[in-house]
């Protein structure tokens, strides 16, 4: 009955699809806002879509459509006065009937409990019914059960959609979408297992999570068996994260609202609710905002409550090792975690070196792994993957492998990209730990220790791409070696052109 | 000129003091010819490629096998031979160090004892125009051997030969002397850069941190009376040194406004939409108040960094910024104010900016004198050849 040939509806088409309906909206609502109202009318299309998938199984299944539509049976309620085709026999107060269906979606769910936002389609001069009728019916056009659209459709769909219709377009206080790419190199590096706890403490709209339950779809085992936590500050964001997790059919997953720095939330199973607090986890990855200027450094500078300022305080302007300490805190003493940083905090000095050294001199960094320059959406800004572990492998012990991927890559028009065969190099490397020319080298801990506790990855490992001289003791006594062989030549020459009378 | 012959010395022609030979390319589709081979083998392009000053040849770009020299009849010159190019680009002499062979492009001289091939080379450089002249040919300028052989010079004694030479020698080592150290102190300026700026312990700061950048734009074209005024107007094209002195196209003062804005003495302008950007990020800071076009942003430092520091800094990531450079939808370069805005610069206190910028100043007027010390060598040496190489003045034993 379920037809797999169905083909997944790929990122342009929806792209398209999703223009379209700003089509509609346009001249008759603030073009900031498309996106709201756009999304909230995305998201209960795939809800009601969702849930005729499973009533069709169901249906499949028992061959009973009462006991199909009984809510005991799906995941989440949708009430049947306010499914999409009830609300769809409505032709007049239109917006009103959808108003009502999100907020009896939310009633009815709650970790659905504020996803819809606060949009409000009741305002019959902006909404008049004929052009909700022709939004609706454009809704129409595409299906998107799980098995039409890519497991993180709706977070790509909310990326355009930021991107076509808000300001500073694809960036939002210095937060930028993760390419799926970069995210599936580092689930990959870390390879979580069933029955493990995930964790991403700025999971964004869920994409690093859900990585790791296709992680273990290609493997044939059961993602459900794993436990998925993730916190998120924007809130927009985090109904997408709630959303997407949701539809994936993964029921152990939590995501909490707020600051991570400033207010961590550890989920309290018996409570069922988050409460403040660090928790501990098998895998925590994270790309968190690149170098925020307002971290909570007037907090930690006193202390961090949580106690999270292992390695020392990271500057003020620049919040990134506050994020890393904080992953590193997260982690059980088995656990491992893959992050996205700037290269900036691999060679920064000042407090930023000394919360480097702490933590080569811990031993807790595994691997360094430089990415290709201009990959991430909005940010040409070359970033790298720290890998940590608390308790390395004893043949690791010591070691660093750095692995310089600034030539690892696939150029593109307007950004470049990781193909799935770049990913596969780097993370062969990773996995291997050995030598490999130009691009991974196992260094030991005192060799970095000896340059500064720097980690800069092209003073490890040289692409060919950009090696330069740095001794500039040894250039400048080369200079005067050069210069003194020039004085001594003329010196020559002028003797000749005495002779022959050509001086005085 | 004196055509009287120099006390001493004999007319000749070239014929007479060494015997000329040829070459030729073995059949590149034979690799038996080409494969593995051993046997250095020049093209006019090796001997072009050398640095000016240098006249003896040791390796060629390309070898062939030693069959190659059995069966096509190519001939091996011994060491101390006078290659010279002889077709499309001629006269260029060189004396290769290592047995050699070449292509059809050279005429190649194995000197008599009367003649120092040191002293032929010399002569053959300095009479490239005659040379040029002599040559035939339709598709190519080409000189043949026949025409090369009864070229006529006027030889000094061995002796004189070899002091002529010397001097000439001690010019020439002069100018490879000078060139090493010219490229050595790009090394050393490339590498103060780099120990500033990756290896200290400077707190980096968002360039958009620093200061503000604006655009600049183009007064109407159609009203005459904006142009060619008193105020200079400065394009990409202009931004060719890192200091702009003069700009090819000019104002009128009441132009300045709106979009055309004028910048004091000292400014820092940088190239963000262009082609260049495909292979350049030009930066360039003004000698004169100016203004802008669109395709150059001015940087407006709000105290906390001088803009010579900035320029140093953004030369030094020049790698890094290309990568970053966006394709517009009609395919101009350009750089983005975001990506402007994120570029890091580890920012030391005032003092020690001032000091490294004076340092690269420094270094890089340093450079422009050994480039003018490269071309004043360069002439005399010109000038030298002719009195030695024809007698006009003479090299005492």
């Amino acid at each position: 009955m379920l037809d797999k040939s169905v083909r997944w509806m790929t990122l342009e088409e929806l792209e398209r699809h999703l223009w379209q309906a700003a089509d509609i909206l346009r001249g008759h609502v603030d073009a900031g806002k498309f996106k709201d109202y756009i999304f909230a009318l995305l998201f209960y299309r795939r809800l009601c879509d969702v849930w005729d998938e499973e009533f069709e199984v169901l249906l499949a299944e028992t061959g009973d459509r009462e006991e199909a539509a009984d809510p005991d049976e799906h995941r989440f309620h949708v009430p049947p006065q306010h499914h999409w085709t009830a609300v769809r026999k409505h032709s007049t107060q239109i917006g009103q009937h959808l108003n009502n269906a999100f907020a009896a979606i939310e009633d009815a769910n709650l970790r659905l409990r504020g996803v819809f936002g606060d949009v409000d389609f009741a305002n019959q001069e902006r909404f008049p019914d004929a052009r909700l009728e022709k939004l609706l019916a454009h809704f129409e056009k595409h299906r998107l059960r799980n098995r039409d659209v890519p497991p993180d459709m709706l977070g790509d769909a909310y990326m355009y959609l930021i991107e076509q219709f808000a300001e500073g377009a694809g960036k939002k206080g210095g937060e930028f979408y993760t390419p799926r790419q970069v995210v599936k190199l580092i689930v990959e590096c870390l390879d979580p297992q069933p029955g493990m706890s995930i964790y991403d403490p700025t999971c964004g709209s869920g994409g690093m999570l859900l990585e790791a339950v296709q992680h273990l779809k290609h493997k044939g085992q059961d993602p459900r068996s794993l436990s998925l936590y993730g916190q998120e500050k924007e809130l927009d964001t985090w109904a997408i994260a709630q959303i997407n997790l949701f539809l994936h059919d993964i029921d152990d997953a939590f995501i909490g609202k707020g600051d991570t720095i400033l207010d961590p939330k550890r989920y309290d199973p018996r409570a069922q609710e988050f409460t403040p607090g660090v928790g501990a986890y098998d895998r925590v990855m994270a790309n968190p905002p690149f170098s925020q200027k307002v971290w909570g450094h007037e907090v930690w500078v006193n202390g961090d409550p949580f106690g999270r300022d292992v390695y020392g305080v990271p500057p003020k302007g620049y919040g990134d090792l506050a994020f890393v300490q904080h992953m590193i805190a997260s982690l059980k003493d088995d656990g491992m975690l893959g992050v996205v940083v700037p290269h900036g905090v691999l060679f920064r000095g000042g407090a930023e070196g000394r919360i480097r050294e702490g933590m080569l001199k811990a031993d807790i960094i595994e691997a360094v792994i430089g990415l290709a320059p201009n990959l991430f959406y909005g940010a040409g800004i070359p970033a790298a993957i720290l890998i940590v572990r608390k308790a390395k492998p004893a043949e690791r012990k010591g070691k660093v492998l750095v692995i310089n991927g600034d030539a690892t890559f696939t150029s593109g028009k307007a950004q470049n990209h990781l193909t799935d065969a770049n990913v596969r190099m780097l993370t062969d490397a990773f996995h291997g730990f050995v030598d490999i020319e130009k691009l991974a080298r196992v260094v030991p801990v005192v060799e970095i220790a000896a340059n500064g506790f720097n980690l800069n990855i092209s003073r490890y490992v040289q692409t060919g791409a950009d090696a330069e001289a740095v001794d500039v003791a040894a250039e400048v006594a080369k200079l005067h070696d050069l210069i003194a062989k020039r004085d001594e030549a003329e010196a020559v020459m002028f003797g000749h052109l005495k002779r022959l009378g050509y001086v005085e | 000129m004196s055509s009287e012959v120099p006390k001493g010395w004999l007319p000749a022609k070239l014929g007479e003091i060494a015997a000329l030979s040829g070459g030729t390319t073995p059949s590149k589709s034979n690799g038996a010819y080409w494969t593995h081979g051993t046997v250095p083998w020049a093209t006019p392009s090796d001997v072009t490629s050398l640095p000016l000053g240098q006249t003896r040849i040791a390796t060629t770009e390309a070898q062939v096998s030693e069959r190659a020299l059995k069966e096509c009849s190519l001939k091996l010159n011994p060491p101390n031979t006078v290659l010279m190019t002889s077709r499309a680009t001629i006269g260029y002499a060189v004396i290769n160090d290592m047995p050699m062979a070449t292509n059809q492009g050279f005429l190649n001289f194995a000197c008599s004892s009367d003649c120092v091939p040191e002293f032929l080379c010399h002569w053959l450089n300095a009479k490239r125009d005659l040379l040029t002249a002599a040559a035939g040919g339709s598709t190519f300028k080409e000189l043949s051997r026949g025409t090369a052989k009864l070229l006529p010079i006027l030889l000094p004694p061995v002796d004189e030969q070899r002091r002529i030479a010397e001097v000439l020698r001690s010019v020439d080592e002069a100018i490879l002397a000078n060139r090493a150290s010219i490229m050595h102190m790009s090394r050393v300026r490339a590498a103060t850069l780099h120990a500033a700026f990756e290896e200290s312990a400077w707190e980096p700061v968002k360039l958009g941190d620093l200061g503000r950048w604006s655009s600049g734009g183009t007064p109407p074209k159609a009203d005459q009376s904006l142009w060619n005024g008193d105020v200079p107007w400065i394009c990409p094209r202009d931004m060719k040194s890192p200091v702009v002195t003069r700009a090819e196209s000019t104002v009128a003062e009441k132009a300045i406004g709106g979009a055309c804005k004028m910048v004091p003495n000292g400014t820092l302008l940088l190239v963000v939409r262009g082609m260049i950007l495909a292979k350049a990020i030009p930066t360039a800071t003004t000698a004169m108040a100016a203004t802008y076009n669109q395709d150059i942003k001015a940087f407006h430092p709000n105290g906390r960094a001088i803009p010579k520091f900035v320029q140093l800094c953004l030369q030094h990531q020049e790698h890094g910024l290309l990568k970053q450079v966006n394709t517009a939808t009609h395919g101009t370069k350009k750089l983005d104010a975001h990506t402007i805005a994120e570029v890091e610069v580890p920012l030391p206190d005032l003092p020690t900016q001032i000091e490294l910028s004076q340092t690269i100043t420094d270094m890089d007027l340093a450079m422009v004198r050994s480039g003018e010390e490269h071309i004043r060598l360069v002439r005399m040496k010109a000038a030298l050849q002719s009195d030695l190489l024809f007698g006009h003045v003479r090299v005492p034993a």
